[in-house]
């Protein structure tokens, strides 16, 4: 179930003179049960990189896999869409906005009617979906998804998406918009479905204490071009480079940044909250001691 | 989806875009008009050139003016096979079983081409060179003494303007819409003609909804800055003629005058029954 990319590029309406280059050789490795996050400035290709990943965006130069599947150039006549799209679930940006049925159970229902279940089986999986998002399925499954909250539609949308259970889920930007209660809501969510519906996760983005605290390992992009591969510990050590890019680094790790630069010593690898306060706890222990 | 805006415009520094749009219009439907009274191929000749020249200034790409035809080469070509087999007498060119092709029905045929052809490229050299927003405050400017009837000629330039922005909007809109279906499984180009339609469904209903929203939006935001219609509004681009302005409409009098001299002089040039 993991992901292949191999000089992955891309370049949106190719051979005009609006074309422009998205995507430049791209090669890296999704391994399965990996938490995967992307970050990268405006524009740098994130989103036009993870379409590629259920041939929602051809591949149009390179070669790429897809759990077994190869959607490389040639063979796209080829490639199996139902099985690929119940493999890789895709939460788009703000996925509230493709909210379309009278009822939650009914817009629940769609990508698996679309897989061409049993009936019993797709009650079953949106009952599912709903009770996993957080949602009491009784009182919400007749309502119109137009009436519920903000955070609530972008419950209900994911719900959609997981109850296609997908062994690969990515999520573009899942918290944007959204207040720090409804995102520390979300990503909890997240963390969850990795452990019962889908193993691997790929995640974009701009919060880079939602990245640090998340990730195995972190895929940067600049103008379309990967520029580190590394896991969150080794990643932010790098923030100049990263600011250089227009990116930011975790609030802790700005933090110890500013306490090494006033000469303090403290090790770089500590950049999540969690890490954060069992380090100041133990020195501040030490030192009373 | 995004090369597909409205209005096609292409930005560059020239003459013909810093045209006061007005004037561009009227110049525009002007021509529209001189294309209907060209009637032979010495005239066609000096349009060419005309159009020619106009391209050459506007430094717009002979390309782009070109794919403004593509669009309606069908409807040239039928018109044109129809018109071909339209003629009943003269001399006859081709026989074949029962179809008979006259020699004036050919030259009509090729008159009519060249006519529909060269109607929709001085069209489309406005828009190349008009953004939609120069456009529609041009035809607003226009339109203005039809105030004086109560016509709610702002509104409408309003109404307008608002549309030819939100199409490129409504667009992208569509196209990540249709792409989140997509990864749910919809399935859009296979089934019957019901299966089809009612696949549409998701798609129509979530860019209805975000039309809506963004109108709902638009409409607070203008009201938040007092936008109150158009009385007493004032304006920020004010229209001026300049000597630029003049020279256009010296060379368009030339140009119609060329074509009205070879009307009244050339008759002869094709024959015409
Ligand atoms: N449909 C399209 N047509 C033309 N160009 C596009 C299209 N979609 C994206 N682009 C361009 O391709 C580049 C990469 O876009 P992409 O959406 O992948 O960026 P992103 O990293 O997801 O940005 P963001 O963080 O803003 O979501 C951008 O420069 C963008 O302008
Ligand atoms: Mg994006």
């Amino acid at each position: 179930m993991s992901i292949v990319i191999n000089n992955l590029n891309y370049t949106y309406s190719p051979r005009t003179n609006f074309s422009k280059v998205a995507l430049k050789d791209i090669t890296f490795e999704i391994k399965e049960g990996e938490f995967f996050g992307i970050i990268g400035h405006t524009g740098s290709g994130k989103s036009t990189l993870i379409q590629h990943f259920n041939a929602l965006t051809p591949v149009q130069s390179g070669e790429l896999i897809v759990a077994g599947i190869d959607l490389s150039r040639p063979k796209t006549s080829k490639i199996d869409f139902k099985k690929l799209r119940a493999t890789v679930g895709m939460v788009f940006q703000y996925p509230e906005y493709q909210l379309f049925d009278a009822t939650v159970l009914g817009d629940v229902s769609f990508g698996p009617k679309n897989l061409g279940l049993e009936k019993d089986e797709i009650l079953e999986r949106a009952k599912q979906a709903i009770g996993l998002v957080g949602l009491d399925y009784e009182s919400v499954k007749d309502k119109s998804p137009f009436e519920l909250s903000g955070g609530q539609k972008r419950r209900v949308a994911i719900a959609g998406v997981i109850a296609m259970k997908p062994q690969i889920l990515v999520l573009d930007e899942p918290t944007a918009g959204l207040d720090p209660h409804g995102k520390r809501e979300i990503l909890d969510l997240i963390l969850t479905l990795k452990e019962s519906v889908s193993k691997t996760v790929i995640m974009i983005s701009h919060d880079m204490d939602e990245i640090a605290r998340l990730s195995d390992r972190v895929a940067v992009l600049a103008d379309g071009q990967l520029q580190y591969l590394l896991p969150p510990s080794q990643l932010f050590e790098k923030s100049d480079s990263l600011e250089k890019m227009g990116l930011d680094i975790p609030t802790i790790a700005r933090v110890v940044k500013h306490l090494n630069e006033m000469g303090k010593n403290v090790p770089h690898d500590i950049f999540t909250v969690e890490h954060a306060v069992e380090y100041f706890s133990k020195t501040i222990k030490n030192k009373n001691q | 989806m995004r090369e597909m805006t409205f209005g096609q415009y292409y930005p560059a520094e020239s003459v013909i875009h810093k045209l006061d749009p007005r004037l561009k219009i009227v110049l525009t439907l002007a021509y529209i008009v001189t294309i209907f009274f060209v009637n032979n191929f010495l005239a066609f000749g000096v349009v060419f050139i005309f159009l020619l020249s106009l391209v050459f200034l506007s430094s717009v790409p002979i390309r782009m003016i070109l794919k403004a035809v593509r669009p309606i080469m069908y409807i040239i070509i039928f018109t044109a096979i129809l018109n071909l087999f339209w003629g009943v007498d003269g001399t006859r060119v081709w026989n074949w079983w029962f179809i008979t092709i006259y020699r004036e029905a050919l030259f009509n045929t090729a008159l009519l081409m060249l006519r529909l052809m060269f109607l929709v490229m001085g069209p489309a050299l406005l828009t190349l060179t008009t953004t939609p927003m120069d456009l529609t405050d041009g035809i607003e400017r226009l339109l203005s003494p039809l105030k004086v009837v109560r016509f709610p000629v702002h509104e409408l330039a309003l109404v307008m303007s608002i549309a030819l922005r939100f199409i490129p909007i409504l667009m992208e809109e569509t196209d990540k819409i249709i792409k989140a279906q997509k990864s749910r499984g919809a399935n859009f180009d296979s089934g019957n003609i019901f299966k089809r339609a009612a696949a549409l469904i998701p798609i129509l209903i979530p860019l209805f909804v975000s039309a809506f929203r963004r109108a709902e939006e638009l409409a607070l935001a203008m009201d938040s800055r007092c936008y109150k219609g158009g009385k007493g509004r004032t304006r920020m681009k004010l229209l001026k003629f300049s000597l630029t302005d003049f020279l256009a409409v010296l060379g368009f009098i030339i140009f119609v005058l060329c074509i009205v001299a070879i009307r009244v002089h050339f008759m002869h040039i094709i024959p015409v029954h």
